[in-house]
């Protein structure tokens, strides 16, 4: 029997063989070849609305047009963010020679160092809605090494508003549970923004907190910005709400408030640790 | 070229109703309507063109379910290949035998599913992945006898 009959016999079994050869080829590049998977996740982009793609082509054709003509946009967009990050690091460089100036000049004049501070992000992972407003677990994304106990947890809400939520209450690993300022163990001192007023934040368990320990003299008005006073690890005037109402004189002795926080307490998710450097 | 243009009228058609039923029923209840048509090239056409449909088909069939990109191809030119080896062995104009034909490819095609399961573990086997035989037998069958009607249609006009 020769090749060419041997082939034009067992044509079906070699074209099965190679389909056969192709189809294993195709599985075991499938997780090695990252390439491959570039591939499919445009094609994903593209075409999958769902799981399968033919749903966007029959039921949605306007909207995979619509991706592929925004795609010079997209370059365009792509350009200019380049541009933003090659400004921004020319930013970083000055700020950088700055802080290095800062640091010469207050070494000359013999003042002490301003402290440097960080932001490590973090995310809420557990909520128990027993402990809703005591405590919540958060998984720290980054250094973590360098967040200690009592580190201040903030809130960053958009555009430029930065809100104290809380404190670490402990940590282990990349895991930390956070003190909320809302819990009734959790008793900070704050003062009212522009003005010399202090006092002791109390939580009560409940979006409303109360400041007691208020001198009867200071003078504290409805609508009242809470800030925080920077002793210990706090920072320095981050803010935390507004005065709601006067209470009058507490079983302490001193005058008391009530606060409503500035955020919304229920919707925190990513938080920000703020550690020295 | 006139057998190429039908054939790609035909995956257009496949395409669409593919589209359909994925609508139309969930994913355990699907008819493999794909795996109906390589059948009936199997019984109708040559041992050759089963395979060969059901590489392309497998290709297609990857591409836009956008499942591991490989498996259909396997699987779809095994059934095509083993349903093509009764190609002028059987009488396929029986409805019987076309009922056969068909459980007979739903069966290799499961089979060779759920052995690709176990080996590559793209998910889970389950018992209600089953549940699918059934109406890939019922439509498929169907589907042959229209396809079988409509071919015998154009070969009494071509003679």
């Amino acid at each position: 029997m020769t090749l060419k009959e041997f082939v034009s016999k067992y044509r079906p079994t070699i074209f099965f063989i190679l389909s056969l050869f192709f189809s294993i080829l195709c599985l075991s590049t499938q997780s090695t070849t990252k390439y491959l998977l570039t591939i499919r996740s445009f094609f994903v982009y593209f075409f999958s609305f769902t799981y399968i793609p033919v749903y966007r082509i029959v039921n949605y054709p306007l909207v995979v047009v619509n991706r592929f003509v925004k795609i010079p946009f997209l370059y365009e967009e792509n350009l200019k963010l380049k541009k933003v990050v090659k400004d921004m690091y020319i930013l970083k460089l000055q700020n950088e020679h700055l802080i290095r100036q800062i640091d010469e000049l207050s070494t000359y004049k013999g003042l002490s160092a301003i402290p440097q501070y960080r932001f490590i992000n973090c995310e809420i992972v557990t909520r128990e809605y027993k402990e809703w407003f005591n405590e919540c677990i958060v998984n720290i994304d980054g250094d973590s090494e360098l967040v200690t106990d009592d580190s201040p947890v903030i809130a960053y809400l958009a555009p430029d508003k930065f809100f104290f939520v809380g404190r670490i209450w402990s940590k282990r690993g990349n895991i930390a549970k956070v003190l909320l300022v809302t819990n009734t163990l959790s008793m900070i001192p704050v003062r009212i923004k522009n003005k010399n007023t202090h006092g002791i934040l109390i939580g009560s368990s409940s979006p409303i907190l109360y400041i007691d320990y208020i001198l009867l003299e200071d003078d504290i008005r409805i609508g009242d910005t809470v800030v925080t006073f920077g002793i210990n690890n706090l920072p320095e005037g981050v803010e935390i709400g507004r005065v709601e109402n006067i209470l009058g004189i507490s079983d302490t002795g001193f005058k008391k408030v009530s606060v409503k926080l500035g955020y919304n307490i229920n919707s925190i998710k990513n938080l920000l640790i703020l550690v020295r450097q | 070229m006139k057998r190429l243009l039908m054939f790609l009228i035909i995956i257009v058609f496949l395409i669409f109703f593919d589209v359909l039923i994925s609508i139309s029923l969930p994913y355990y209840l699907r008819p493999n309507i794909w795996l109906a048509y390589i059948v009936f090239v199997a019984l109708f056409k040559s041992h050759i063109e089963s395979v060969v449909s059901g590489f392309v088909l497998g290709v297609i069939y990857d591409v836009i379910h956008l499942t591991v990109f490989g498996v259909n191809i396997l699987l779809f030119s095994s059934v095509g290949y083993v349903c093509g080896w009764l190609n002028k062995h059987v009488d396929e104009t029986l409805w019987n035998v076309q009922l056969i034909v068909m459980f007979l490819g739903t069966m290799v095609y499961v089979f060779l599913y759920f052995l690709l399961l176990l080996i590559i573990k793209i998910s889970k086997p389950g018992i209600h992945h089953l549940l699918s035989i059934i109406s890939t037998v019922v439509v498929g069958f169907i589907l042959i006898r229209l396809l079988n009607l409509f071919y015998s249609q154009q070969i009494d006009r071509q003679l």
